[in-house]
């Protein structure tokens, strides 16, 4: 078959990817490490102490999932800002808002490495 | 007869290229719809106003309209939904306008022609093997997509076709996917070349209004979010095919 839509499936995929995962996991994180403290709530308050988290942090596995949740919202994220722009009919080409928006997700993702990588 | 609206509509000749909206002020029954005030207009004030309908039922497709605004099936939406006016009744947008309220459908049609919206099979059982046999479990899968009926509303509610003019568009999309959701037809790799295209799916920003919109409750925007998943298993596959061919 021949794919004339070039590499779109594969940006989208990482968007629909991306999607499911911070809708799933972002809000949880975002309630276990600023609501839930915020809130006061002991056992939120005491998981955030810093020696706990940053023994969490060192687990190569914790920074895996990390970066994978980091890397696929980043994706999502732009990937929708793009169409957003075409949706509010912004009057600037498509194609350059597109490799923009990729590259910045790329640029995050990369410094999410590096920071995870260096922690 | 009983009380009274004003439908302001949509005026346009093509040969003075003049536009102007006209009001006109009509008794009307409880039972009327939109269209049915249209037509008492051409028949009973103004002949020479042109519309396009057929069925009065919500199956022909053909008296969408925008009506205050909102691409609306005008056989199916009563009068008294919108008292107490005036009424706007203007033409579909996203459509170039021949005449009054009537759009021209040409780009619609293409785009139809397009994706071959019929069941196409690598080759033909002979008659007398009878009919291609078809579950209720595989019918279900494509039913839904089934009941479009090209009134081409969602056309005019998407951002989308607004301004990439050859976009496929919603309807059309979703009966591309019908097509290769039926378990009678073998032509969706070649269904698949046309909606992969930069005129295809990709194209679609979930905006989701198309779904809203509907009269048939068909949601073309989840017919096009399916067929990306597809178009998504097609591109990975298309990798492993290729590195498969090169051993
Ligand atoms: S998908 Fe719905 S809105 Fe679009 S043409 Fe078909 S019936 Fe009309
Ligand atoms: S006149 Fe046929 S759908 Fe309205």
């Amino acid at each position: 078959m021949n794919i004339k839509g070039s590499h779109e499936a594969f940006w989208w995929s990482l968007f629909s990817v991306g999607g499911v995962v911070s809708a799933m996991v972002v809000p949880v994180l975002v309630f276990a490490t600023i609501v839930g403290p915020g809130l006061g709530w002991d056992v939120f308050a005491d998981a955030m102490r810093y020696d706990r988290l940053s023994r969490l942090l060192g687990n190569q596995l914790v920074k895996m999932g990390l970066f994978v949740v980091i890397a696929l919202s980043l994706f999502h994220a732009f990937h929708r800002i793009r169409h957003l722009i075409t949706d509010l009919h912004v009057p600037v080409p498509g194609m350059p808002v597109a490799a923009l928006s990729y590259l910045l997700a790329i640029v995050g993702t990369v410094v999410a490495a590096i920071v995870l990588w260096l922690m | 007869m009983g009380s009274k609206v004003t439908f302001e509509v949509f005026r346009f000749d093509s040969e003075t290229e003049e536009s102007s909206y006209q009001d006109f002020e009509m008794e009307y029954e409880d039972e009327w719809v939109i269209l049915d005030g249209l037509n008492y207009i051409k028949g009973f004030i103004d002949g020479s106003l042109s519309h396009r309908w057929s069925c009065r039922m919500g199956v022909c497709g053909s008296c969408g309209m925008i009506v205050n605004g909102y691409p609306t099936l005008t056989c199916s939406t009563f009068i008294r939904d919108y008292l107490p006016g005036p009424i706007r009744v203007e033409p579909l947008t996203n459509f170039k306008v021949e005449r009054d309220l009537i759009v021209n459908l040409d780009d619609f049609l293409r785009k139809l022609q397009q994706i071959s919206p019929w069941i196409v099979r690598d080759e033909e059982r002979a008659i007398e093997h009878g009919e291609y046999l078809q579950t209720p479990a595989e019918l279900a899968t494509f039913k839904q997509f089934t009941l479009c009926i090209n009134c081409m509303l969602c056309y005019s509610a998407c951002p989308v076709v607004s301004h990439e003019l050859n976009f496929i568009g919603p309807a059309v999309l979703t009966l591309g996917h019908r097509y290769n959701l039926d378990s009678r037809d073998q032509g969706a790799d070649m269904r698949l070349d046309e909606m992969l295209s930069s005129d295809g799916i990709w194209s679609c920003t979930f905006v989701g209004e198309c779904s809203q919109v509907c009269p048939k409750h068909v949601d073309p925007a989840g017919a096009i979010q399916q067929s990306k998943v597809s178009g998504v298993m097609a591109y990975f596959k298309s990798f492993v095919m290729s590195s498969g061919s090169r051993e």
